[in-house]
């Protein structure tokens, strides 16, 4: 018990020190799931339209250009 | 190099490759960073135990700016060759180089109480990394204040090449003019000037966040392409024959 005081209180600095870690692990968390929420939306907003089309014969799609030809 | 990586295709090819690589270096270098950071490194002999916020705050700054040089140096590449891929790198880094600069203020924020007596000062160290976030709000508003995402894009990275203006006052804003932030410690002349008992720390999380970095953006720079696909197929679909006959 009187560990976990230590720690928490650690010299006296406990009040900055572990609310600085915790916006640290705070902001990291929000960019992760900001980017796998942002790339689930776009991914599954792409699939539902290309379903939509249906199988296209003959065409480029919209990066044509940008396959392995490219610069 | 540049132009083979230009290509988008290619591009999360070699990302798809790396990224897994990407999350375990972040994973294993973060996790043991931070056993060293809180565990194993002394308190410093003046600071004692605030000097923990170190091991967050340094990285998170070197962060900071070598997103935003990174956003730059993508910004005169698209501009210069016309990059598609340029512009994409560039949006999807800017709101992890905000993030990151949130974390190096706040976090030094608190450091500053422990070590000066005072949250902020507006000193030019900390005026300019506060300059910093407001370019990043900034460049990620232009990119989307424009209905043609070209234009967007364009005003966006011609505001980064003004901007990267600050990313060397940042740097020696501690050399040129008078501050209560204290000079380079690490990356300086002559050699860091600190134990290696609190440098192998601040290495294992710097190269941590860059991996992490690395990772989150793969991912970001796929849903941009995700999302530039959406918008090109919805306007090919506008603008079909087949679509306006059936509208009329």
């Amino acid at each position: 018990m009187d560990t976990i005081k230590e720690v928490l209180i650690l010299g006296g600095y406990g009040a900055y020190v572990w609310p600085a870690f915790a916006t640290w692990a705070a902001v990291m968390g929000w960019m992760a799931v900001s980017t796998l929420r942002r790339l689930r939306i776009s991914e599954a907003t792409l699939d539902k339209l290309q379903a939509a089309r249906g199988p296209r014969r003959g065409a480029g799609g919209p990066d044509a250009g940008q396959g392995e030809a490219g610069p | 190099m540049i132009h083979f990586l230009a290509n988008p295709a290619r591009f999360m090819r070699i990302g798809q490759a790396v990224l897994p690589w990407c999350w375990a270096v972040a994973g294993l270098c973060i996790g043991t960073g931070l056993w060293f950071a809180l565990i194993v490194s002394p308190a410093d002999y003046q600071q004692g135990e605030s000097v923990r916020i170190m091991y967050i705050h340094v990285p998170s700054a070197w962060m900071a700016l070598g997103v935003y040089t990174l956003i730059a140096v993508v910004s005169a590449m698209a501009l210069v060759w016309k990059h598609p891929l340029a512009f994409l790198i560039g949006r999807a880094a800017a709101p992890l180089g905000a993030g990151f600069t949130v974390i190096c203020l706040i976090t030094g924020s608190l450091w500053g109480q422990t070590s000066w007596g005072t949250w902020w000062v507006w000193d030019a160290r900390l005026t300019s990394v506060l300059v910093l976030f407001f370019l990043y709000l900034g460049y990620m508003a232009l990119g989307a204040a424009f209905d043609d995402a070209d234009r967007g894009n364009r005003a966006a990275a011609l505001l980064a090449l003004v901007g990267a203006v600050n990313v060397p006052i940042i740097k020696f804003s501690v050399d040129w003019w008078s501050t209560l932030h204290q000079p380079a410690s690490v990356l300086r002349v002559g050699g860091p000037s600190i134990h290696p008992s609190m440098l192998t720390p601040l290495l294992l999380m710097a190269v941590g966040f860059i991996a992490y970095f690395l990772a989150l953006l793969i991912l970001r720079v796929r849903a941009e392409i995700a999302q530039r696909k959406v918008q090109a197929a919805m306007m090919v679909g506008a603008t079909a024959p087949g679509m306006q006959t059936h509208e009329t």
